[in-house]
């Protein structure tokens, strides 16, 4: 299409699309050359200029403009509100999984039971302060010597020691 | 800072603006909106003010196509600038590369979608046509010239509420936002000359109605 010289059947578009917004300078002006001589077309740019009159919004009303009044301080606000709430989040989050960070390994310390006494003899065993490993403080000392009582009460090694204890006296009364 | 960088150049120049002056270039050429949101974002609270005042007339024009109220239109207006500045923050690599009118493009888009989703919970699409209230009382048209536009009015309302959609935000974009098809295409995400023929599509059938022929 040349913008010298427009036909009507290439100026149609061209009335409507300026009836309803901007189209470019060299548009316009190739648009007012035809426009000058082409009664046809002159209706058909008025007819389209009652359209879109038709199809417009009214301009906005005392209400509306008011409503719109220091709506970049609001807006700003608005947003300075948003970031506020979204540090606070990021925040929350953060010590929410620094918390989760420290409180998974400590259940599970705590659940496996023999927690501190393990950690207390790793303690010792890496400070070497107790030959072979086996020393440990006096819960764990104590429950060690009742196992061991138990063990002596029961092991074929006491059963051992007590027919020797047997004969020991057998032997007394045998030499008294 | 792109808009920064330039006013300090103003200055080398001999300019001598002050220190607000960022938002004006040499040449009396504003700032790329592009370089005034990475200002922002970074702190410089002066471009936020500036940018709203730059789109407040075009956001405020197509969103009041959504909304009926007055206070309903400056809410939206909001949201939309809001959510435009969320958008800028979350592509602010891509944004500071951009060619000019990409954040035009997405306040546009950001805009209108806001408009359906409020015309989706409430809704309401607005047709009224007070430039022909208007026009009656300023110049007072013959009753019958009244009662024939009342009439088209209604027949062109009725024939805009069954365009397609893609129809519809071309013509709003166009009419209310008074946007060139270029731009009506980038907010879209079309190209400029699908946009003309959803346009002139629309207007066949609109012209239509309006001579009583098809609505």
């Amino acid at each position: 299409m040349s913008l010298e010289t427009l036909t009507c059947q290439e100026a149609e578009p061209l009335i409507t699309e300026r009836a309803s917004g901007p189209i470019s300078s060299e548009e316009v002006a190739a648009l007012e050359r035809h426009l000058a001589g082409c009664l046809a077309c002159r209706a058909a740019a008025e007819r389209d200029r009652t359209l879109f009159a038709l199809v417009a919004l009214a301009p906005p009303g005392p209400g509306e403009e008011a409503a719109q009044r220091g709506l970049a301080e609001r807006t700003l606000a608005a947003w300075r509100g948003a970031e506020r709430r979204r540090q606070s989040a990021r925040v929350a989050v953060l010590v929410a999984a620094v918390l989760l960070a420290v409180a998974i390994p400590l259940g599970r310390w705590k659940a496996s039971g023999s927690g501190p006494a393990l950690a207390m003899r790793a303690s010792l065993e890496e400070s070497e302060l107790v030959p072979g490993g086996w020393a440990s403080p006096g819960w764990d000392l104590d429950e060690a010597l009742a196992a061991e009582a138990a063990q002596e009460d029961d092991s074929p090694l006491s059963d051992t020691l007590a027919l020797e204890g047997d004969g020991a006296f057998a032997l007394a009364g045998d030499n008294g | 800072m792109l808009a920064r960088r330039m006013t300090e150049g103003d200055a080398a120049t001999g300019g001598g603006r002050p220190a607000r002056a960022w938002t004006v270039l040499s040449g009396g050429r504003s700032a790329p909106d592009e370089a005034l949101v990475v200002d922002f974002l970074r702190g410089e609270t002066g471009a936020f003010g500036e940018l709203v005042r730059r789109y407040q007339q075009l956001v405020q024009a197509l969103v009041r196509r959504y909304a009926s109220r007055p206070e309903d239109v400056a809410d939206l207006a909001q949201a939309a600038f809001l959510r435009a500045f969320a958008a800028a923050r979350r592509s602010l690599g891509r944004l500071e590369r951009a060619e000019p009118g990409l954040f035009r493009a997405w306040l546009v888009r950001i805009a209108v979608n806001v408009g359906k989703n409020h015309v989706r919970d409430t809704a309401r699409w607005r047709f009224e046509d007070a430039a022909v209230l208007g026009e009656s009382a300023a110049t007072g048209p013959d009753p019958v010239t009244l009662l024939e536009r009342t009439e088209q009015r209604r027949r062109v309302r009725a024939a805009m509420s069954q365009l397609s959609a893609r129809q519809r935000e071309v013509v709003a974009l166009r009419v209310d936002g008074a946007l060139p098809f270029r731009d009506v295409a980038r907010a879209l995400g079309i190209t400029e000359n699908n946009a003309k023929v959803h346009f002139h599509h629309a207007v066949k059938r609109l012209r239509a109605a309006m001579e009583g022929a098809g609505g």
